[in-house]
């Protein structure tokens, strides 16, 4: 076998396992929707109760672009919030490392992000910023900024002494081992953070939007969920239910492929 | 020998102790190292020469006496390779020019000149765990070289690694002395290590470490790349031998 041909053998093989692998969680949800469809024809429920999956479809499918509009605005929001999770996660789980006293004294305030349900201080968050994007972020951030925090202080807490003391004698600055060494040494831990919290960012932009978004041409799916409630349009719900849970899984998988791809690099021979 | 010995590091000990808590490591040492000179440390395990060798690199600071060394680059080669597993080969050896802020063009011409001082020249672009444990103890010598030491530390450099890697780095690690001339100290447990590698070998007591014997050893083993193996093993031998004497003598 000629290397081309091989590679292009392992190709195939990556693309039908990745397919073998899609064939389940494919079943499971046309399963779901058939017995959705059973379920709403026999018991004859009303449409503002449940709407049957066609009545969904074509709901979309007669003008997309709301929907899709709305889903653009939902990702930006989720995305730029995220970002700001991990940098500040990052920055802030570092700083946390610093010394065990900010630890001790700056880390059960961090979890407070954690135990206060975000609807309480929503409110506050459109007090602040006001209504629109900035609240949106500051909802993302607040729901997803905590597992970065904590899997990267449990990273840098984790590493190797040995290399903090090559360090010291080769006479680097705290600056240059945090970025030389504490860092590249909690990336494997630090990824964890981040797959967590891409999960949970998006779960943060839809309530943020529940409370602090803004109606018109350009209302995010948070916002195309209320207002569709308030009319009893279910159908419109469920779309914008499903496009949501598209942003998501979206975010989550990039985030899972991405670090897939770090971590081959990085975690060589552990 | 060079011509610039005389501005090369040299190291003096006074009255040096260092104690853990209620436990004394280091007793009350007096040394002086002249520049260019290859001195082993032999002692009893836990004797305390590590500590001591420590407090020459700066990493322990003395509980009373004082170090002076004259200004130079100091290498610390450890017992462990301490390599970044994250990083090639390459990198990992530019590191310490890399935080002493060498432009990356010159520090990784430089690392691969060390590499090459190593017998490492082909491995530039493999991370770590891809080497076996003698050629990570190379690149972890490499990386202490890069810098142009002028004193070299090396605590127990080559006691993981089998005999048969352990005899080569040694014949290596004592060839680049011949060659470049920086100050090496060693801490060993091996009689035979230090005969073969230093000009001198300070014998140490059991905890706290005191110096029970100064021997300065016969200097044959000088290039040995170039002996037979019989000769080098007849020299090896002769040496190990007068030194077991002299440590034995010293400690009656």
């Amino acid at each position: 076998m000629t290397p081309r041909a091989r590679v292009l053998g392992a190709t195939r093989a990556r693309v039908l396992s990745t397919l073998r692998a899609c064939i389940g969680p494919t079943a499971t949800i046309v399963t779901a929707i058939a017995a959705w469809a059973i379920f709403k024809y026999s018991f004859s429920v009303k449409d503002f109760m449940l709407p049957s999956p066609l009545g969904v479809a074509r709901v979309f499918l007669e003008d997309p672009s709301p929907f899709l509009l709305g889903m653009r605005e939902t990702a930006i929001s989720a995305v730029i919030g995220f970002s700001i999770a991990v940098v500040g996660g990052v920055l802030l789980g570092s700083a946390l490392s610093l010394s065990r006293t900010i630890e001790r004294s700056v880390y059960p305030v961090t979890l407070l992000f954690q135990m206060v349900p975000l609807v309480a201080i929503a409110p506050l968050l459109v007090i602040w910023c006001g209504f629109g994007r900035p609240a949106i972020i500051a909802s993302t951030v607040i729901v997803s900024i905590f597992p970065v925090i904590a899997n990267t202080l449990a990273g840098l807490r984790a590493r190797d002494p040995k290399l903090d003391e090559l360090f010291a004698v080769l006479g680097a600055g705290r600056l240059a081992c945090w970025w030389k060494l504490a860092l590249p040494s909690s990336v494997a831990s630090i990824v964890t953070g981040l797959r967590i919290s891409a999960g949970l960012a998006t779960i943060g932009t839809i309530s943020g939007e529940f409370i602090a978004a803004e109606g018109g041409p350009r209302a995010p799916l948070g916002m195309l969920i209320m207002t569709s409630l308030r009319q009893f349009q279910t159908d419109r719900v469920f779309v914008s239910v499903a496009l949501a849970a598209c942003v998501g899984f979206a975010l989550f998988g990039f985030v899972s492929v991405a670090s897939r791809v770090l971590l081959a690099r990085w975690t060589r021979g552990r | 020998m060079n011509s610039n010995t005389a501005t090369m590091c040299s190291l003096k000990l006074a009255g040096v102790s260092r104690a853990f808590g209620a436990i004394a490591a280091v007793d009350s040492v007096n040394l002086t190292l002249d520049a260019g000179s290859f001195t082993a440390m032999v002692g009893p395990s836990g004797c305390g020469k590590t500590t001591l060798l420590r407090m020459m690199g700066e990493l322990e600071i003395p509980s009373a006496g004082q170090i002076s060394r004259s200004s130079g680059t100091v290498s610390f080669c450890f017992q462990e390779p301490r390599l970044l597993p994250w990083r090639t080969l390459l990198e990992n050896v530019a590191l310490p020019l890399e935080l002493t802020g060498v432009e990356r063009h010159e520090r990784l011409e430089r690392a691969a000149r060390a590499l090459a001082l190593v017998q490492l020249d082909d491995a530039h672009t493999r991370y770590p765990h891809q080497l076996s444990g003698g050629m990570q103890m190379r690149a972890s010598i490499a990386r202490a070289l890069v810098s142009r030491p002028q004193l070299l530390l090396l605590d127990e450099p080559f006691s993981g690694l089998d005999e048969i890697t352990r005899h080569e780095l040694d014949a290596e690690l004592r060839a680049l002395w011949e060659r470049e001339r920086f100050t090496a100290i060693v801490v060993t447990h091996s009689i035979p290590e230090a005969a073969f590698l230093a000009e001198r070998v300070l014998v140490f007591s059991p905890r706290p470490a005191r110096v029970v014997a100064d021997i300065a050893t016969p200097m044959i083993v000088r290039d040995a790349r170039a002996w037979t193996s019989d000769a080098l093993a007849a020299c090896v031998r002769e040496a190990s031998t007068a030194l077991l004497h002299a440590i034995v003598e010293a400690r009656r």
